[in-house]
């Protein structure tokens, strides 16, 4: 018995001092997201999140395609972008205005970026664009729900439908993928923006959390689905797809951006409570996070600890960026939302008591 | 967990409920079991004999068969304008009262692989499964959170405290887990989770504000629910596997299938207890514990545990289904773009 425990102990320990070194990324990992050379295109890419993800992609030696409807504010983004070029001589940098709430205008985009890159659909596709007009429920009308539903589900929804039609497509003169060597084709990305408002429901953010919480719930149905076509490049007859196709969804919390700056104006006081002590992050570094995550090969990324600490909560099915710690901090988490969920109630709760619910 | 509690969280004895229903499946079995504790029901669907069928079934389990009362309304639940109208039909058919409890009920799922799948049917997915419920639950709120002092006479003279009103939202396990083949569904109703859960926050501020202006306020507090069913055996189903891909069949193996009265009983069960994210078997209960997140606890202690369980069981669980995937794709011939 003592020696068993003896034994129990030993393990326990060295299995916390391993734990301690993954944390901290000690083991060296390969990326998983590598760019240079590669073709990245992005929307939602003239400002905000978008613009900060370009620069740094094309600082490490992406070619870049932003899109986004103002034909201004696109020139100025690619021209801050693309100071930022690693290889200023061989790299390029291409902007397409488009109304991505039209599935067939995220046809097109991938179109004219193949056309840009010599024949070759891009490496990397990121719905990004997203807006967030909070509200509360019963004062918002009904154009404004469905137009955040567009702007932010839609969008996403058609641009993968166009992009996977074009990558699953199987191997051809007109989807060559990229290629490091004849023997290793690099997998293509599909990166979604959602946002940890589709981990929990707030007053104030039903025309978006709904929007937002659709889109993790697309992504965990299409990476299973993915897994066919995975299957299908090693049937013994298929020609299957020429690559595989790895998906990944960013959650980011509170950007501090232009749009951040309109969407509080809409916001409701009680929201502007509840989000009190969250933190906020700049374009800058929440690209930085982003592609952080995405170069350890996660698949739902969070951009600070409070991000994570909703994802811990909201896991279910999901596959773990690392079991170990996920499956801790969603034990922790899973108390702590005990005390976290009835004190945000309370708050809204006590805010109604005190003050006016309706618009004079 | 019950031992303490026995109040009767969700009284429907005399009140009206209406909530919309594709006139079979799980709508029909509410109906029955609320006729049968003594509510008055009005149904919604589209199709008016398969309504007048369903009220047939349903009346004949009225608890007081003298004095119920039962309805139909025929509407398109997918259009805003349709939800405010059944609303104003059934305030009228009440006598001039509001009804007591709305369940947006109606949706159907159309299970197939995202990129076979057209767009259209991508958007008719969201407007039965998401927007009908978003476009019902708005044109209620709208009415039950009006100032109390604007409110209509005959409400005023309910004796007796004022129950609190109930507005309850179907969503389905799928929006608690990714499953191949269920891109065009698992989102709608992911969305729907979502605005109850926001819904919920938010309705505080109104219950809140009753609290302290009670004849400025609304004039009962509102309760949302979500209630998250798993298969239901129902003609719906048998249309939903009609177009499911074999690979989605080979995840859903062994899954437990409810009948209508069943899946209806635990419903009303999970409401009556107080529920707020309301799952109606065990396979369900356990989907819920994994996603918790932040949304109110039916019971803090067996929900926290069951969720720590429920996270170690998904480490092996998920990837299980994912190779299933995986040699699906590998043995058996796969469609790809043109």
């Amino acid at each position: 018995m003592a020696i068993g425990l003896a034994w129990a102990t030993a393990a326990l320990g060295v299995f916390f001092i391993v734990l301690a070194f993954d944390t901290i990324g000690f083991f060296k990992k390969k990326n998983q997201f590598p760019v240079d050379g590669r073709t990245v295109v992005i929307t939602g890419g003239s400002q905000g999140m978008g613009r900060g993800l370009g620069k740094l992609l094309a600082q490490k030696g992406a070619n870049v395609v932003i899109v986004a409807r103002n034909r201004e504010k696109l020139k100025a983004a690619l021209d801050y972008i693309s100071k930022s070029a690693r290889h200023p001589e061989t790299q390029r940098f291409h902007s397409i205005s488009a109304d991505v709430t039209k599935p067939e205008e995220n046809v097109r985009i991938l179109q004219e970026v193949t056309t840009w890159n010599n024949g070759q659909a891009p490496d990397i596709v990121w719905a990004n664009a997203g807006v967030s007009a909070p509200g509360l429920f019963v004062d918002t009308s009904i154009e404004t729900l469905r137009a955040q539903m567009d702007i932010n589900y839609w969008a996403a929804a058609y641009l993968a439908k166009a992009t996977l039609k074009c990558w699953l497509h199987p191997s051809s003169s007109s989807n060559k993928p990229f290629s490091v060597n004849d023997s290793s084709l690099l997998p293509r990305h599909f990166v979604m923006t959602s946002s940890t408002a589709a981990f929990c429901g707030i007053a104030g953010y039903s025309p978006y959390s709904p929007a937002k919480a659709a889109l993790r719930s697309l992504s965990d149905s299409l990476r299973s689905e993915l897994n066919i076509y995975h299957g299908a490049r090693l049937h013994p007859s298929s020609s299957g797809p020429p690559t595989d196709i790895r998906i990944h969804t960013v959650f980011p919390g509170t950007i501090l951006t232009p749009g951040h700056e309109a969407e509080n104006t809409t916001k409701h006081p009680v929201t502007k409570i509840l989000e009190e002590s969250d933190p906020a992050q700049t374009e800058d570094q929440v690209a930085a996070a982003a592609i952080d995550g995405l170069e350890r090969g996660y698949y739902l990324i969070t951009t600070q600890l409070l991000g994570a600490a909703m994802r811990a909560s909201a896991l279910q099915g999901s596959p773990r960026n690392n079991w170990l710690v996920d499956t801790l901090f969603s034990w922790v988490t899973s108390v702590a939302w005990l005390f976290v969920g009835p004190d945000l109630e309370s708050k809204v709760f006590q805010y109604g008591k005190e003050h006016g619910v309706y618009k004079s | 967990m019950g031992f303490f509690s026995r109040k009767n969280h969700f009284e429907v004895d005399g009140r009206v409920g209406s909530h919309t229903v594709l006139a079979k499946g799980m709508g029909r079995g509410l109906g029955k079991a609320l006729a049968q504790k003594g509510a008055n029901v009005v149904l919604v669907a589209r199709n008016q004999e398969k309504l007048d069928a369903a009220l047939k079934y349903i009346a004949a389990s009225a608890k007081y068969p003298q004095s119920q009362r039962f309805h139909t309304i025929s509407a398109d639940v997918t259009k805003p304008e349709e939800n405010a109208r059944l609303l104003e039909e059934v305030t009228a058919w009440n006598d001039g009262n509001h009804p007591d409890v709305v369940w947006a009920n109606a949706g159907s799922s159309h299970p197939t692989l995202f990129i076979d799948t057209p767009i259209e049917i991508l958007h008719s997915q969201m407007d039965i499964n998401y927007w009908a419920a978003a476009y019902l639950s708005r044109a209620t709120l709208k009415l039950w959170l009006k100032p109390a002092t604007s409110s209509s006479k005959s409400q005023e003279s309910q004796t007796g405290p004022t129950q609190p009103r109930h507005f309850i939202i179907t969503s389905s396990v799928a929006c608690f887990v990714g499953l191949a083949g269920y891109a065009p569904y698992a989102p709608a109703k992911s969305a729907l989770r979502s605005l109850a859960d926001t819904l919920r926050s938010e309705l505080n501020l109104y219950n809140g504000y009753r609290r302290g202006h009670p004849s400025q306020g609304p004039l009962t507090d509102v309760k949302i629910h979500c209630v998250v069913p798993g298969t239901i055996k129902s003609p719906g189903l048998d249309q939903e596997n009609e177009v499911k891909h074999a690979v989605t069949h080979l995840l859903e193996e062994g899954d437990m299938a409810q009948t209508e009265d069943e899946v209806a009983v635990a419903a009303i069960k999970g409401l009556e207890s107080g529920g707020y994210l309301i799952t109606t078997q065990f396979l369900g209960h356990a989907m819920r514990a994994g996603m918790l997140g932040g949304s109110p606890r039916n019971s803090w202690l067996v929900d926290t545990l069951f969720a720590w369980v429920i996270n170690i069981a998904w480490l092996f669980i998920g990837p299980d289904m994912e190779g299933k995937v995986f040699k699906y794709g590998k043995t058996n011939e796969v469609l790809l773009p043109a």
